[in-house]
């Protein structure tokens, strides 16, 4: 597009043009004359105005077909910037593809050099890549999962290795435990935690108990609730509920916790002054769990129990000693071992999931939005998978 | 250059018992380069938060455009934040967001503009600032340090702001980077009217293309055209502006 160095220059005072008017607005005037169309621009050809011109000026261009000859006359125009210059801009340059000419002229002074800007500016576009055939795209993308599957599976055991190894080595020198931390971190997944899981399993074992109740008395076997209730708070849903709980809320915050962290390079800080990431960031950690998901699975334990104790004295008028009785006679101590039993795999699991995707996290917010997410699918599915295991071997064994 | 674009009145702003700014006055006019400098913890950043709005000052009137900032809430202020752009010291860029996005967004937040035409104005802000098409489909998190400059002053200038924020917009970038730097500014101040207030520890850039200098001392400030500042006699300036970095930095420009 070239500026029209003949055109005479126009002023902002003589807008009126000659000849024909076809449309009025207040960005243009739209005329004929004998040498083809022209438009006279005047108001701000600014952002603040630039979606309405975009619309206004491609439909006239569409509508003026016609002619060979676009003239634009710039002087009246008060206020013009970029993106004013980029709409003329590119404007122009369709017409010129459709074989008009187009003329530019009269800009004002201090106008003149945003046009020039454009003109100066390599204004080459991105050129869009070539739409890969979908096919094609599938296997790519099969591909590239099923790699990094295979990388996902090797990290993962790579970390629970170098973890493993780290917590061996601080359990046999516990002089190089960071106790401070690992006490911070009970308390946080711990000690906060112990209003919830209580009321939680309290309340699974009143519906467990009134559910219960409601089938077995139509058997006239209402004593059985005690049996159903007591054996599944303390086989499975204390420890299930409590380490499902525990991954949500401390699963997650260790993503994120140490997610942040090594994007703000604090990992990177530590290993330049030879403190091991690891032995500070996730042993502490990884004990904390270890110690707190036991408790909070007793605390639970003894939640669920009173939850069936109130049950069977409120609804069933069962009186709170042959309950009791009823209790003691189920050999609890097994039962309760059961389900203990399965709590510190579950700790690890949590520990070392939630970890992971914190460390390896990638480097922007999205990432430690989505590795804190899977660090809590993640960890909740294989708590529920170690779960059936265990469920398999005791009954195998005949627990 | 005598039509007040900011003017600060009776700025108080205190954090506890910590008394920051005391009846701190700043006007600053359009078309200029100003320079706000002082030592770590005169304020630097408070003052430049409470013109944007983002902090709200103990007391004190702070107002952009005629319009008054300092005691409202953020969100209000949409005729401003139309009409200015602000580069932050860490560039602030969207993580999420290519670098085009980044700048198509104030674009698209603010005009009704199709998304072609944005993309297209944001590749012509970008090429102005010195990036190449090779950046443009970056993520903030592969980007250099330059780059993220760029792309941020980029986005800063996406509303085509008359007044624009800079953060420390040399610090992190190497002598080379840092001067091309300068001439961009001087040349888009040029080019654009643009007004520039910038909060710098770099002499060089602060000497090479300020028009005035806002020092922060003992909870005011001092403003006048860097001549003179360069002269007083207040010890903090003769130590700041007279250390070895300084008289280097003096004798270059």
């Amino acid at each position: 597009m070239n500026k029209d160095e003949n055109e005479p220059p126009i002023t902002a005072t003589d807008q009126r043009p000659e000849g024909r008017t076809l449309a009025e607005t207040p960005f243009y005037i739209l005329t004929e004359d004998s040498a083809g169309v022209v438009f006279s621009l005047r108001g701000d050809w600014n952002l603040l105005n630039i979606a309405q011109l975009e619309k206004l000026l491609s439909k006239k261009v569409l509508e003026s077909m016609q002619f060979e000859d676009f003239y634009f006359r710039c002087g009246g125009m008060q206020q013009f910037d970029l993106s004013g210059a980029w709409l003329l801009y590119s404007t122009g340059e369709r017409l010129k593809t459709l074989g008009r000419r187009i003329h530019l002229a009269g800009f004002r002074e201090e106008h003149l050099k945003f046009i020039e800007d454009v003109l100066d500016i390599d204004v080459s576009r991105v050129v869009p890549a070539e739409p890969v055939p979908l096919i094609l795209r599938l296997t790519e993308k099969t591909v590239t999962t099923i790699h990094e599957l295979g990388l996902g599976i090797r990290q993962r055991f790579a970390w629970w290795l170098l973890v493993t190894r780290t917590l061996i080595a601080s359990a046999a020198k516990p002089s190089k435990l960071r106790w401070i931390a690992t006490v911070r971190h009970i308390g946080d997944v711990g000690i906060n935690a112990i209003g919830i899981v209580a009321l939680m399993t309290f309340l699974v074992a009143l519906v467990l108990g009134f559910q219960g109740q409601s089938q077995l008395t139509q058997f006239g076997a209402q004593i059985f609730t005690v049996d159903l209730v007591s054996l599944s708070i303390l086989r499975e849903m204390g420890a299930l509920l409590t380490a499902i709980l525990v991954a949500g809320r401390s699963g997650s915050a260790f993503a994120a916790e140490i997610g942040v962290m090594s994007l703000n390079e604090e990992v990177d800080a530590m290993k330049t002054m030879g403190v091991d990431p690891i032995e500070a960031l996730i042993i502490p950690r990884m004990i904390a769990l270890l110690i707190a998901l036991p408790l909070l699975t007793f605390i639970a334990d003894v939640a669920g129990l009173l939850g069936m104790v109130s049950i069977a004295h409120f609804m069933l008028d069962i009186p709170v000693s042959m309950t009791i009785d009823r209790f003691l006679g189920l050999n609890p101590l097994q039962h309760f071992t059961a389900g203990m039993v399965k709590t510190p795999f579950f700790a690890l699991v949590i520990g070392m999931i939630g970890t992971f995707r914190g460390y390896y996290v990638g480097r922007s917010a999205g990432a430690v939005g989505r590795n804190t997410t899977s660090a809590v699918v993640e960890s909740v599915f294989t708590v529920i998978v170690v779960d059936a295991i265990f469920s398999i071997l005791f009954t195998e064994m005949g627990w | 250059m005598s039509v007040p674009l900011i003017e600060v009145r009776n700025l108080v702003n205190q954090f506890g018992e910590q008394r920051v700014h005391d009846d701190l006055n700043l006007t600053i006019f359009q078309h200029e380069i100003l320079g706000i400098v002082g030592g770590s913890g005169t304020g630097k950043s408070v003052l430049l938060r409470t013109m944007l709005g983002l902090h709200e000052p103990t007391s004190g009137v702070v107002s952009v455009f005629g319009e008054d900032v300092a005691c409202k809430e953020t969100g209000n202020l949409g005729f401003c934040q139309f009409r200015w752009g602000v580069l932050f010291q860490g560039g602030a860029l969207f993580s999420g967001l290519t670098v085009l996005e980044n700048v198509m967004t104030p674009m698209l937040e603010h005009t009704g503009i199709s998304q072609e035409f944005a993309r297209d104005l944001a590749q012509l802000k970008l090429k102005m600032v010195g990036l190449t098409h090779s950046a443009f489909n970056l993520f903030p998190s592969e980007l250099s340090g330059g780059m993220v400059k760029r792309a941020a002053l980029a986005r800063a200038l996406a509303n085509e702001p008359q007044l624009v924020f800079l953060d420390e917009p040399t610090a992190g970038l190497d002598p080379i980077s840092a001067a091309e730097f300068d001439e961009l500014i001087l040349y888009l101040r040029e080019h654009l009217k643009l007004t520039v207030v910038m909060v710098s520890h770099d002499m060089d850039s602060l000497l090479r293309i300020c028009d005035r200098l806002a020092v922060l001392l003992d909870k005011k400030v001092l403003v006048d055209s860097k001549e003179v500042v360069l002269k007083h006699p207040h010890p903090w300036i003769r130590e700041y502006f007279g250390g070895p970095r300084g008289r280097a930095a003096q004798r270059v420009s």
